[in-house]
């Protein structure tokens, strides 16, 4: 599962998230009518070419299309998706985002004719920290490993790429899933190996080739400060 | 292999400072020791040129520095036995190769320089001295292990701080150790050096 043989690291510029008129001032003071009690922010904020979510706490950021719906994480919490995630400590950060005329965030790891995106940031247990590898990453959302041990059919699309910005660490990987899913998968995981921060985007195989360069985009700006990531 | 001696004269304590500035490795090992030189290294069979080809050749990790030095009496040094009755400090550099870099993780870098899982499954009775410490210093991560084996024909105790970069493509490793009584006699001395390991990548 997952061969990174002859992979070299691709050292990774952050990618600057889209930022509303008038700053980040601007979108901090939008995130905080969405602060909920104990939760940390998920800040969106309109640009011209899409809508960006962060969280300052985390460190996170990425942008998806005007027009796509973002969940954050307390419209999340109670439902089916939390946890079906792997692991077993609560995301520290949640948002899907969803394409489409019916956005739901049910529709993430499906073959949804329109694409989905999730973002996460989570702890990482002790034995997770222990045990936890470059191809381990491909299961730190969705244990793909597990489904393939159980005859699900998992691809790689192309050759996972291992990636280096400043203290963090992660992988690139894009995968057919069940012969219906293609998505992309960036992780990020810090030097002392107790937080990953990964983003998701993916839709059905016939939805992908005709949203790749959408996806693309959403993937390229998933961004993660290196700042205070120990 | 890049070695970089020196030998600190005339104050209480002495050190020879050890490692490779090419290869981003210091530290540093009691004055009255001796190091072992490439000769010395190639009659322990740790990697020769031919093995480290055919390794880069094959995809798979290598050394790219190696040190040995001992308490041993000089004499001996070319026979010196990581059981005996002597403290030594092994450091090794290597470049990971592919397989490497995408499956190391923490736990697998206590067995990197000796297989302690695999010593156990042949009958050995391992015991860990302490818990595994997770040693992080910028982007460095990796883990300060202390161990014993115990055979019937030998003991071996040891301290292993041992760090990786970002990339995961190098690996830095200094182990310290003797038989077991020798490793609590001398465990102030072992565990100074141990402390002295110091990496800088890039």
């Amino acid at each position: 599962m997952g061969d990174l043989r002859g992979v070299a690291a691709r050292h990774s510029g952050p990618a600057r998230p889209c930022v509303a008129p008038g700053g980040y001032g601007a979108a901090r003071r939008y995130g905080a009518a969405l602060l909920a009690a104990g939760a940390l922010a998920a800040v969106l904020s309109g640009c011209a070419s899409g809508t960006t979510v962060e969280s300052q706490a985390q460190q996170v950021y990425f942008q998806v299309p005007s027009g796509w719906r973002v969940f954050d994480q307390s419209q999340l919490e109670g439902g089916a998706l939390v946890p079906a995630l792997s692991g077993s400590a609560a995301p520290q950060f949640l948002a899907i985002a969803a394409a489409g005329p019916r956005p739901r965030p049910g529709a993430v790891f499906t073959a949804s004719g329109y694409p989905w995106v999730i973002s996460l940031v989570r702890p990482l247990s002790s034995a997770e920290q222990a045990n936890i590898s470059f191809e381990g990453l491909s299961d730190v959302v969705f244990n793909v490993d597990q489904a393939a041990q159980f005859g699900t059919s998992v691809q790689f699309n192309s050759q996972p790429q291992i990636l280096v910005h400043g203290n963090l660490r992660g992988t690139r990987l894009s995968v057919n899933y069940n012969g219906n899913v293609d998505y992309v998968q960036v992780a990020w995981v810090n030097p002392a190996t107790d937080k990953v921060w990964v983003l998701m985007a993916g839709c059905s195989v016939t939805c992908f080739q005709r949203q790749q360069g959408a996806i693309d985009r959403v993937v390229q700006s998933f961004y993660v400060s290196d700042r205070g990531t120990r | 292999m890049l070695a970089l001696a020196g030998a600190l004269s005339g104050c209480s304590t002495s050190v020879t400072y050890l490692g490779s500035s090419a290869q981003g490795l210091y530290f540093d090992v009691p004055g009255d020791w001796h190091v072992a030189s490439p000769a010395d290294l190639s009659r322990f069979q740790l990697y020769g040129p031919q093995q480290v080809a055919l390794a880069q050749a094959s995809g798979q990790s290598y050394p790219v520095y190696t040190s040995l030095s001992s308490a041993v009496p000089i004499a001996r040094l070319a026979r010196v036995r990581l059981t005996g009755p002597y403290p030594w400090a092994l450091a090794q550099v290597y470049t990971l190769g592919p397989q490497d870099q995408a499956t190391l993780s923490l736990q697998t870098l206590q067995d990197r320089m000796f297989n302690v899982d695999s010593l156990a499954q042949s009958g050995a009775s391992v015991s860990q001295l302490s818990p595994t410490a997770i040693v992080v210093k910028g982007g460095l991560r990796g883990t300060l292990v202390r161990f014993s084996v115990v055979s019937s024909t030998a003991s071996l105790a040891f301290e292993q701080v041992s760090l990786t970069n970002p990339a995961t493509d190098k690996l830095w490793v200094l182990a310290s150790g003797c038989s077991l009584s020798c490793f609590h006699a001398n465990y102030s001395e072992i565990n100074r050096l141990v402390t002295t390991f110091t990496v800088s990548d890039g």
